[in-house]
């Protein structure tokens, strides 16, 4: 059961090309980011453009010191820019049968400090 | 499935154990874990809140004292993926004593034998995460990887370790054999 705390789609000039997802938010201070494009190479591009705009928002939205992220082997990463930063914490081995094949699930971090120092951007948690 | 052992019984959780649960999950260590976000919830809402993404609990019985050393519970499966999460709660006095691993055992014998699972898993904490150091060493399960700092927990950053255990490696492994062989032995009638 997931709870969410705030979600965007993302719009280029030719269209919507992908949803970015914040949930989880709890009391330890993370959240689990999702970040999901439409089929086809320009699309993820897109979303890697706008990448750390969508993770300096959800930083700024709520007060946390981490975010987490996951995928399945087959799933394209989309961080962009921000990939080297993402450290892997937890690998599934063959999580889930997918389209008849199982594949591993792996659970990335991403620290706000990282993120900051690297970008170079002081986010402001809300009051 | 009940399972008895020389000192245990293994058996489905029923209304009549909610008390003695209750007060498991009301000691301040338990208190400390991330099971309930809001806090305790007052004991009318308990068993609501105790089966909440819950698929199956079974306590785990002194066969001496007929008390409760703890229990175990089956959450959050996905048949389609054949995986499924587990917690483990030890009573207080019953700490340190091995019950709830032996619980474990149990646990992994009837998930294992009556559900279509491949791996179950759980999350644990750094300051319990040794009750599962010797089956690791051992094979009987593995560590997927650590949520560093995942909590806090009084105010600090607390890791939280994932444990995986598989199918394949609990059906195979020695200490299953041992735990049936001895589960075969004549027991002494438990008391009623």
């Amino acid at each position: 059961m997931k709870s969410f705390a705030a979600g965007v789609v993302i719009t280029g000039p030719e269209g919507d090309v992908g949803i970015a997802t914040l949930s989880d938010v709890g009391g330890s201070g993370t959240g689990m980011l999702d970040v999901w494009s439409i089929p086809g190479e320009d699309a993820r591009r897109r979303i890697e453009e706008v990448i750390v705009e969508l993770i300096a928002s959800a930083f700024g939205v709520s007060d946390l010191r981490a975010l987490y992220h996951e995928r399945f082997d087959r799933d394209p990463w989309l961080l962009g820019a921000t990939e080297p930063l993402w450290r892997t914490e937890v690998v599934f081995p063959e999580f889930a049968s997918i389209e008849g094949r199982f594949e591993s699930r792996t659970q990335r971090v991403l620290w706000r400090s990282d993120f900051e120092s690297t970008f170079h951007r002081h986010v402001e948690p809300p009051a | 499935m009940r399972i008895e052992t020389s000192r245990s019984i293994f058996r489905a959780v029923g209304p009549r154990d909610y008390d003695a649960l209750y007060s498991m999950e009301n000691d301040l260590d338990s208190l400390a874990t991330w099971r309930y976000k809001t806090g305790m919830p007052p004991p009318e809402e308990y068993e609501a809140a105790l089966w909440r993404q819950t698929d199956a609990i079974w306590v785990v019985e002194g066969r001496d004292t007929g008390r409760l050393n703890g229990y175990l519970q089956l959450h959050d499966v996905d048949l389609r993926a054949q995986n499924g999460w587990f917690s483990l709660y030890a009573a207080p006095e019953s700490r340190g004593s091995g019950f709830v691993m032996e619980g474990l055992m149990a646990f992994c014998e009837i998930v294992f034998d009556e559900w279509p699972l491949r791996w179950i898993y759980a999350h644990s904490l750094e300051q319990n995460v040794m009750h599962f150091e010797s089956g690791i060493r051992r094979g009987h399960a593995r560590r997927l990887g650590v949520l560093e700092k995942r909590m806090i927990i009084d105010g600090r950053p607390s890791d939280v370790h994932v444990i995986g255990i598989s199918r394949e490696s609990w059906m195979n492994s020695r200490l299953r054999a041992r735990f049936n062989a001895l589960r075969a032995q004549p027991l002494t009638p438990a008391p009623d």
